[in-house]
């Protein structure tokens, strides 16, 4: 599963972040904003229209687009 | 008296500027960072017994930060002196993230001070909070702070003048047993007993291990080859996991334990206000309505209420240029005050009002949070042309003026986002492109309104707007797919908490501003204005006592302004238009003041009648007008596109450190220029416009 397949309102855990799939500078980026391993998410919206997840994880809220939501990989409860 | 160097040191979003205004006042300066092109902002505060410095580091989440202001951030901490210590500003709110990077600065071994930002919202959301355990737990003195309104700031002073406040605290968190065991047995081996020497083991032990997010030798290099023999052979003889992110694993365990000690009652993670506005201001359709008006009223404002004291600035210099005139004897000294200095001098300082009121909508936008929002909001629109919602804000404040928007692209972590950004932004219409198109659209377009409603200037202003805009977004296409093809747009953002802005931190923050663009804009606009003054009154002659310069037309300037005459005719130009062209490569609107001089106006002012009805009648040698609207679509093209502003051009070279890309934009936007300009004109001829 990864974050783009998560239900608005829904929390999960973070198993890994797929490192092919996005540009190297924005990992680092993305693990300073607290997105790791065993990081508790929760997808608080999925806009088609802006192409947009907004979610939170360590008590901040994050958006990034749709498709870098894919490489975000989630542990099935 | 005694002086100390304070870091100023968070997240972004944090209070840290607040903090830094209300401990500092009036009484800091804006400069850079030596050989980098990040801002600085130093402050000084004034102890019994000591001196303190403070400077304002930039908000960052990490030490791996890759845009050039969090780079900036970490390479200070890591060259600090020995006797240099820290401030941490930690938001009470987000304590999880805060204390990341709190813990990252404690394990390079920085004596530091905590202090805690949002007492107020801490009282007002009930919220129990245990200090004296986070105190405990780790080891370091810790001031409550509401920095909006500066309670606790007496008691951080106060406590600011003990010199043993500063601590330095040892690694706190633990990897895993298996590398943790390795890192106490190497530190006994190696004789390593500082927490700056372990932090140099832990970064060159990450390299080694292969980490993405650290490809940095310099650690590694610090220690002799026998050591460098040793940690390569033990990591190669078992499997290690020394990284960043299994670092940002082990911390946030530990923060874990720490929030349950500190916060004794949960913080509501559901509903509120913000998620209520987020649901509007985020909304396909009436977030972008909510966005438009916003802009629009920004617009409003930024033209009407600068207006007065523009108004006022202007008839200030004039009346200072007019005493000059009166006291001073006739004579060249006399001219280049009057005209090159105090003119030159008057270009500038007219802007003040309308780049201070940008930077404080600016100011506002981002301290409430909204900023943010927008940026996720343009993210899609922007992501068509090949760069990320982080691009917009600069783009959108080039509106007013190309050199703030130009410093505003450091916060572009992407780097190719980030050129792209500089060298397209000049192209938006600034606002020292308005008393140029006014003046021209005056003189040219002097329609009655379409079915009585419609101004017809008006809606050339608007469309002259517009196109700036398109043809900025189709170069950073076209530079986003040949220069700068490597660094794929990406796009993450953290949308901060909504806010109040301080409007006293607001104060200081324009303030500051507003000095350093005095400057920096300031210095260069003055030197180019006494050049085109010796240029435009040159070659004279002394004679009888007293000094004859050159009317303008058989001046150096005018001269090579007839020189150029057949060369700029095909756009449709004459020599005088030549010459004024000329002249606004300094700035642009400097182009009115010199067809006022050339046309011998006496008002000078782009809304000026006379010198609109002056140029109407001016005819070509041939018999022809010279201000036909052809002409005048030709000359706006030109001024849409050319690249006449020095100040840009000093700040591209600035913000890219290199010669390269302010040749590249003048030479792109000029070549531009040129061409459409001349399409437009002979296109135009054969059509038979005249």
């Amino acid at each position: 599963m990864t974050l783009l397949d998560l239900r608005e309102g829904d929390s999960a855990v973070i198993q890994s972040i797929n490192m092919d799939q996005l540009p190297k500078q924005m990992l680092t980026e993305l693990l300073e904003l607290g997105f790791f391993p065993g990081a508790e998410i929760r997808l608080k919206t999925k806009s088609k229209y802006l192409g947009k997840l907004i979610c939170s994880l360590g008590g901040t809220t994050i958006g990034l687009r749709m498709k870098d939501g894919e490489a975000i990989l989630l542990k099935t409860k | 008296m005694k002086q100390k160097n304070i870091y100023l040191v968070g997240n972004p979003n944090c209070g840290k500027t607040t903090l830094f205004n209300q401990l500092t006042g009036l009484n800091q300066k804006t400069g850079n960072f030596s050989g980098v092109t990040v801002e600085k902002k130093e402050g000084f505060v004034s102890l019994p017994n000591l001196e303190l410095k403070i400077t304002d580091l930039p908000g960052t989440y990490g030490l791996g930060g890759i845009a050039e202001d969090k780079k900036i951030a970490y390479e200070i901490l890591l060259k600090r002196k020995e006797d240099e210590v820290v401030i941490y500003v930690l938001d009470a709110l987000n304590l999880e993230r805060g204390l990341q990077f709190l813990l990252q600065v404690i394990d390079m071994g920085v004596p530091t001070l905590v202090v805690l930002t949002m007492k107020d919202v801490l009282e007002k959301k009930r919220i129990q909070f245990d200090l004296n355990a986070l105190k405990q737990t780790l080891g370091l003195e810790i001031v409550l702070v509401n920095a909006k309104s500066g309670e606790g700031i007496p008691e951080l002073k106060n406590l600011l003048s003990n010199e043993n406040c500063f601590r330095k605290q040892k690694r706190l968190w633990k990897w895993e047993p298996k590398e943790e065991s390795l890192f106490t047995k190497l530190k006994k081996q190696l004789n390593i007993d500082t927490n700056e020497a372990e932090f140099f083991l832990s970064q060159a032990l990450k390299y080694l291990n292969g980490d993405t997010h650290l490809q940095d030798n310099r650690y590694l290099n610090q220690f002799p080859n026998s050591t460098k023999q040793i940690l390569s052979e033990e990591l190669q003889s078992t499997h290690y996991q020394f990284g960043y992110q299994e670092e940002m694993i082990h911390r946030s365990i530990f923060i874990k334990k720490i929030i349950s000690e500190t916060i004794l009652s949960p913080i509501s993670k559901n509903g509120g206000l913000g998620e209520r506005l987020d649901s509007i201001f985020l909304h396909p359709i009436l977030g972008f309505l909510c966005f438009f008006l916003l802009m629009g009223i920004l617009f409003q404002s930024l033209f009407t209420f600068a207006e007065i004291p523009m108004d006022m600035i202007e008839v200030g210099i004039t009346q200072l240029q007019g005493y000059t005139t009166m006291y001073l004897p006739d004579g060249p000294f006399r001219s280049l005050l009057v005209e090159g200095i105090l003119g030159g001098v008057g270009s500038v300082v007219v802007f003040v009002p309308q780049i201070a009121l940008l930077f404080l909508f600016i100011g506002i936008l981002e301290e409430s949070g909204y900023l943010a929002r927008a940026s996720f909001l343009m993210d899609r629109l922007m992501g068509k042309f090949g760069l990320s919602g982080k691009s917009f804000i600069p783009l959108l404040s080039s509106a007013a003026c190309a050199v703030p928007a130009i410093l505003g692209t450091r916060t572009i972590e992407n780097k190719s986002d980030r050129l792209t950004t500089i060298m397209v932004s000049p192209l938006i219409m600034c606002s020292a492109r308005y008393p140029v198109y006014i003046l021209i659209v005056g003189t040219v377009f002097s329609y009655p309104p379409i079915f009585g409603i419609l101004n017809v200037q008006g809606f050339v202003l608007f469309s002259m707007f517009f196109l700036g805009m398109i043809v900025s977004f189709a170069f950073a296409l076209l530079f986003r797919k040949t220069v700068f093809k490597e660094n794929a747009s990406y796009f993450v953002m953290e949308l901060p908490r909504y806010n109040i802005p301080s409007f006293k931190s607001l104060f200081f923050t324009v303030y500051g501003k507003v000095k350093s663009f005095l400057a920096t804009a300031g210095q260069i606009i003055l030197y180019i204005s006494v050049l085109l003054w010796f240029l435009s009154h040159f070659p004279a002659e002394y004679k009888d006592n007293v000094w004859k310069t050159s009317p303008i037309e058989t001046s150096y300037i005018g001269r090579v302004g007839k020189v150029m005459e057949p060369t700029i005719a095909p756009l449709g130009f004459d020599w005088k238009i030549g010459i004024s062209i000329l002249t606004s490569f300094a700035a642009r609107e400097v182009m009115v003041s010199t067809l006022a001089v050339l046309y011998g106006s006496e008002e000078e002012g782009e809304e000026s009648e006379s010198l609109r009805e002056t140029l109407r009648s001016d005819r070509r040698s041939d018999g022809t007008l010279v201000w036909t609207p052809l002409t005048g679509v030709s000359l706006l093209l030109f001024f849409a596109f050319a690249s006449q502003c020095m100040s840009t051009l000093a700040v591209t070279k600035k913000e890219t450190g290199s010669l390269l890309w302010p040749t590249v934009q003048f030479l792109y936007m000029t070549t531009l220029a040129i061409t459409s300009s001349l399409l437009v004109y002979q296109l135009g001829k054969i059509l038979g416009f005249v």
